[in-house]
C-alpha cells in the first residue's frame, strides 16, 4: 500500500513569543482534497511553509510521501509541489524559461518536461504569452505560473496557499479541474482558502485551524453534526471564525 | 481625515524601515557608518579649509571649495531623490491605497517625504553639514541661521526638483522604466563624482603650496549650491542676498513639487500599474544539466537586468581605474602596477557582482529550500556563474592591462593567475556577505545590500584586497616563480572554500516565513 501523501505529527512553530503553530497533526490520503480553513493568523501558511520546508519546525514530524522531511529533506521536497500565497518567479524570465529551470531542479528528462509545461500552460491559456518575461504579468498570470511550475512534476502531494488569489472565473474552474485530476490519479492536496464556498464544493475534507490548533476536522457532513441546514460557514463561525492569534 | 496623524505615522514608518533595514536592529549599522562617513568628511574638510588658511589664502578660495562641495552633493542628492521618490512613490505597494484615500495629491506627496525623510535628509547631514560647520569653525563667517537655510535649501531644492522630474517621467513611461532610468543616471552621476573625488582630490592634497587649491574655479554663479556657499561664506548685502535666493530656491523647488504633484499625480497611479514584460527570443528549452540550468538562468537575470548591468560595467571600471589615479603620486614597477589593478578588479567582483548574485535573485531563492536541490548544490552552481563571469571580466582587465602597460605575454599571464587566486576569495566572501546581508525586496539596483550591508561588504573586500597587495608588492618587481604561481591559486581556493560552505549553511538555514 503507498504511503500516504502527507503526514504532519505534533508541529510546532514559534515566531518570538508568537506560537504559530502549536503541535498540530494532519495527515492527507491519496486521492483525497483537504481544505485548511482558518482565520487570518490562524497558522494556515506557517504550517504550509513549515510542510514544505521554507521554514524549519520547532518541533514534530512531517512525513511526505513515505519520506521524512528532516531525515530525507531532497526526497520529500522533489514528493511536493507547493504554490505560495506570493509566487517565486523570477520576474526577468519567461514563463517558458521559468519552467524549464523548475524542470531541472526537480531532473525532470527534457522531452517530458516539455510536453507538461506546454499543456500545463495551454490547459492555464498562458501559452500567448509564454515567451514574455514575468516582470509583465497581471497577479492571475503569475499565480497560474506558480501552479504550473508545482503541478509540472506531477508530485504526490500538492500545497497551496490561497491559490484562487487573482485569478478569473474560467481560471479559477481549470484550477479546480487541475486539482480534481490531481486527485484522482492519487495524488493528495491541501488548499488553502479563505473562499468557504469553493472548500465546500472542492473539498473531500475540512481541517479548520485556530490559533494554531486543529479546531475542528472532518467530512462536511460530519462538521454539520447531523443538521444538514447548517452551511460550512456556520460551521466556521462556531468553530474558528472567532479570530486568528490570541 | 486625520492627515496630521497619518503623517506621523508615515514618518514613523519610513525611521523605522532604515532603523530595522529588513531586519530587527540592523539599522544600527547605517546609523553608525554615517557617523563615521560624516566625521571622515569633517575631518578632511578641517584640514583642508585650516591648511588654506595657514597658506594666507583669500578666503574666496575656501568659498569656491564650499561651493564645490554643495554642487557635488547637489547633483547627486538630485539624482538620487528622484530615484528615491519614484521608488518609494510609485513603484511602492501603498500607492494605490493612498490615492484612493480621501486625500489630496499634495497630501500624498508629503506622505512620501515623511516617509523617505531618513533617506533623503542622510545624504545633506553626512556630506554638506560637515562642509557647512568646518567652514565656519576653520575659516570663521557664518551662522548657525545661515547654516540652517543653507543646509535646508540644499535639502529641499533636490528633493523638490527630483520629485517634479519624477512625476513628469512617471507620466512618460512605466514606473519600473522610470526607476531604472534614474537607477542608471544615478550610477553616472555616481560615477563623475568617484572619478572626480579620485583624480582631483589626491593631487589638490599633494601640491605642497596648495597652489591647487587657490587656483580653483568658482562654481557656477546659477547654481544654488553657489548661492548657498556665498550665503555662509560673503558678508553684507551679498549674503543676505544669497540666503534670500536659497530660501526661495528651496520653497520653490517644494511649490513645484506640490504642483506637480496636484496636476500629475492621478495619472501616475495607472502608469504605475502598467507593467513592462518584453518578448524572450527563441525558444526556452530545458538545459541537460543542473549546472546549465543555473548558468542559462543566470545570464538571462544579468543581461537583461540593464541597471544592475550598467552599475556592475561602471563599477568595474571604477575599480580597475583606482590604481592609476594614484599612480604619479606613488610610481610603480609595471608588473606590480599590472597586479594592483587586478586586485581592484577582484575588489568590484566581490562587492558588486558576487555580493548581489543572491540578492538579485529576490524572494525566488525560496526554490533552494523548497526544490530538492540543497543549499549547498544551489551556491556552488551560483557560484560557479559568478565565477566564469569573474574569469572573463579579469580576462579581459588582463589584457587591457597588459597593452596598456607594453607586458610580455608571461607577465600578463602571471598577473592573471594572481588576479585569479585574488578574486576567488573576493568572490567567495561576496556571496558570503550577500546571503546574510541582501535584501530581497530591494528596489535600486544598488540597495541590493543596504546601507550597512554595503558598508560591510566595501570593508570586507577592502580588508582582504589589502593582503593581497601586500603580497602583489612582496613579490616584487620581477618575474615570479613557477611554485608561487601554483601555491597563489591554492591560497584562493582554501580562503574560498570554507567561505562558500558558510554560504551554503546560511542559504540552508534562511527562513521564508510570510512574516
Amino acid at each position: 500500500m503507498a504511503a500516504p501523501p502527507l503526514v504532519v505529527e505534533a508541529l510546532s512553530k514559534r515566531f518570538g513569543s508568537v506560537h504559530a503553530v502549536a503541535g498540530l497533526s494532519l495527515d492527507v490520503r491519496g486521492g483525497e482534497i483537504v481544505g485548511f480553513l482558518g482565520a487570518n493568523g490562524a497558522g494556515k501558511t506557517t504550517t504550509l511553509r513549515c510542510v514544505s520546508g521554507l521554514v524549519t519546525p520547532d518541533a514534530g514530524e512531517v512525513t511526505v510521501a513515505g519520506a521524512s522531511l528532516a531525515r530525507e529533506p531532497l526526497t520529500a521536497k522533489a514528493r511536493l509541489g507547493l504554490v505560495p500565497d506570493r509566487p517565486f518567479l523570477y520576474e526577468r524570465l519567461s514563463a517558458r524559461e521559468f519552467l524549464a529551470f523548475v524542470a531541472a531542479l526537480y531532473d525532470l528528462p527534457a522531452d517530458a518536461s516539455e510536453r507538461r509545461a506546454e499543456e500545463l500552460l495551454a490547459r492555464l491559456a498562458l501559452t500567448e504569452h509564454a515567451d514574455r518575461t514575468i516582470e509583465g504579468y497581471s497577479l492571475g498570470m503569475r499565480q497560474k505560473t506558480a501552479v504550473a511550475a508545482a503541478l509540472l512534476h506531477s508530485p504526490p502531494l500538492l500545497l497551496l496557499d490561497e491559490p484562487l488569489n487573482g485569478l478569473d472565473p474560467p481560471a479559477a474552474r481549470v484550477l479546480k479541474d487541475l486539482l480534481r485530476e490531481h486527485a484522482r490519479g492519487g495524488g493528495g492536496v491541501l488548499v488553502s482558502t479563505h473562499l468557504l464556498d469553493v472548500a465546500e464544493r472542492l473539498c473531500d475534507r475540512v481541517v479548520i485551524l485556530r490559533a494554531g490548533r486543529i479546531a475542528a476536522e472532518g467530512t462536511l457532513p460530519e462538521l454539520r453534526a447531523g443538521r444538514s441546514e447548517r452551511t460550512l460557514e456556520d460551521v466556521f463561525m462556531e468553530l474558528g471564525g472567532g479570530g486568528g492569534l490570541p | 481625515m486625520n492627515v496630521r496623524g497619518v503623517l506621523l505615522a508615515h514618518g514613523r514608518m519610513g525611521l523605522r524601515s532604515v532603523w530595522h533595514a529588513g531586519r530587527p536592529r540592523r539599522g544600527l549599522m547605517p546609523l553608525v557608518l554615517a557617523t563615521l562617513v560624516a566625521s571622515v568628511l569633517a575631518m578632511t574638510f578641517t584640514v583642508t579649509f585650516r591648511a588654506l588658511g595657514a597658506a594666507s589664502a583669500p578666503s574666496e578660495a575656501s568659498a569656491r571649495l564650499l561651493g564645490w562641495a554643495f554642487t557635488l552633493a547637489l547633483v547627486l542628492l538630485g539624482l538620487g531623490d528622484a530615484l528615491v521618490v519614484v521608488s518609494a512613490g510609485a513603484t511602492a505597494p501603498d500607492l494605490e491605497r493612498l490615492l484612493a484615500a480621501p486625500l489630496r495629491p499634495r497630501q500624498v506627496l508629503s506622505l512620501k517625504f515623511a516617509e523617505t525623510l531618513p533617506r533623503t535628509l542622510g545624504p545633506v547631514l553626512t556630506i554638506a553639514l560637515p562642509a557647512a560647520v568646518c567652514y565656519t569653525w576653520a575659516r570663521g563667517g557664518g551662522n548657525a541661521w545661515s547654516i540652517a537655510v543653507a543646509i535646508a535649501a540644499l535639502w529641499a531644492i533636490p528633493l523638490g526638483l527630483g520629485s517634479a522630474l519624477a512625476l513628469v517621467l512617471l507620466r512618460l513611461a512605466p514606473a519600473a522604466r522610470v526607476r531604472e532610468s534614474l537607477a542608471v543616471l544615478a550610477t553616472v552621476a555616481f560615477v563623475a563624482g568617484w572619478l572626480a573625488n579620485t583624480f582631483w582630490v589626491p593631487r589638490l592634497a599633494a601640491s605642497t603650496d596648495l597652489a591647487s587649491l587657490r587656483a580653483i574655479p568658482p562654481p557656477p554663479p546659477w547654481s544654488p549650491a553657489t548661492w548657498a556657499a556665498d550665503a555662509m561664506a560673503a558678508s553684507g548685502a551679498r549674503a543676505a542676498e544669497a540666503l534670500a535666493a536659497c530660501g526661495l530656491a528651496g520653497a520653490g523647488a517644494l511649490v513645484l513639487a506640490i504642483a506637480s504633484a496636484e496636476r500629475l499625480m492621478a495619472g501616475v497611479q495607472s502608469r504605475a500599474a502598467v507593467a513592462a514584460g518584453s518578448r524572450v527570443r527563441g525558444r526556452a528549452r530545458r538545459a541537460p544539466t543542473l549546472t546549465g540550468a543555473f548558468l542559462r538562468r543566470d545570464l538571462a537575470l544579468f543581461s537583461r537586468d540593464w541597471p544592475v548591468l550598467l552599475d556592475l560595467l561602471s563599477r568595474l571600471a571604477l575599480w580597475s581605474a583606482l590604481p592609476l589615479a594614484i599612480l604619479p603620486l606613488a610610481p610603480l614597477p609595471a608588473r606590480e602596477l599590472a597586479r594592483d589593478m587586478l586586485v581592484a578588479v577582484t575588489l568590484s567582483l566581490g562587492n558588486d557582482v558576487a555580493a548581489r548574485a543572491l540578492p538579485l535573485e529576490r524572494a525566488s531563492l525560496a526554490w533552494a529550500r523548497l526544490a530538492p536541490v540543497g543549499g549547498a548544490r544551489w551556491v556552488r552552481r551560483r557560484a560557479l556563474g559568478v565565477g566564469l563571469l569573474g574569469v572573463v571580466i579579469l580576462g579581459a582587465a588582463a589584457s587591457i592591462v597588459g597593452v596598456a602597460l607594453h607586458l610580455s605575454p608571461r607577465a600578463v599571464a602571471e598577473a592573471f593567475v594572481f588576479g585569479l587566486s585574488a578574486a576567488a576569495s573576493a568572490m567567495a566572501l561576496g556571496l558570503l556577505v550577500g546571503a546574510v546581508l541582501g535584501d530581497p525586496d530591494w528596489r535600486d539596483p544598488r540597495a541590493m545590500l543596504g546601507l550597512g550591508g554595503r558598508s560591510v561588504s566595501a570593508a570586507t573586500m577592502l580588508a582582504q584586497g589589502a593582503v593581497w597587495l601586500a603580497l602583489a608588492h612582496a613579490l616584487g618587481p620581477g618575474p615570479v616563480g613557477i611554485g608561487w604561481l601554483v601555491a597563489l591559486p591554492c591560497l584562493g581556493a582554501l580562503v574560498a572554500w570554507p567561505v562558500l560552505a558558510a554560504t551554503a549553511r546560511v542559504v540552508e538555514r534562511r527562513e521564508f516565513s510570510a512574516r
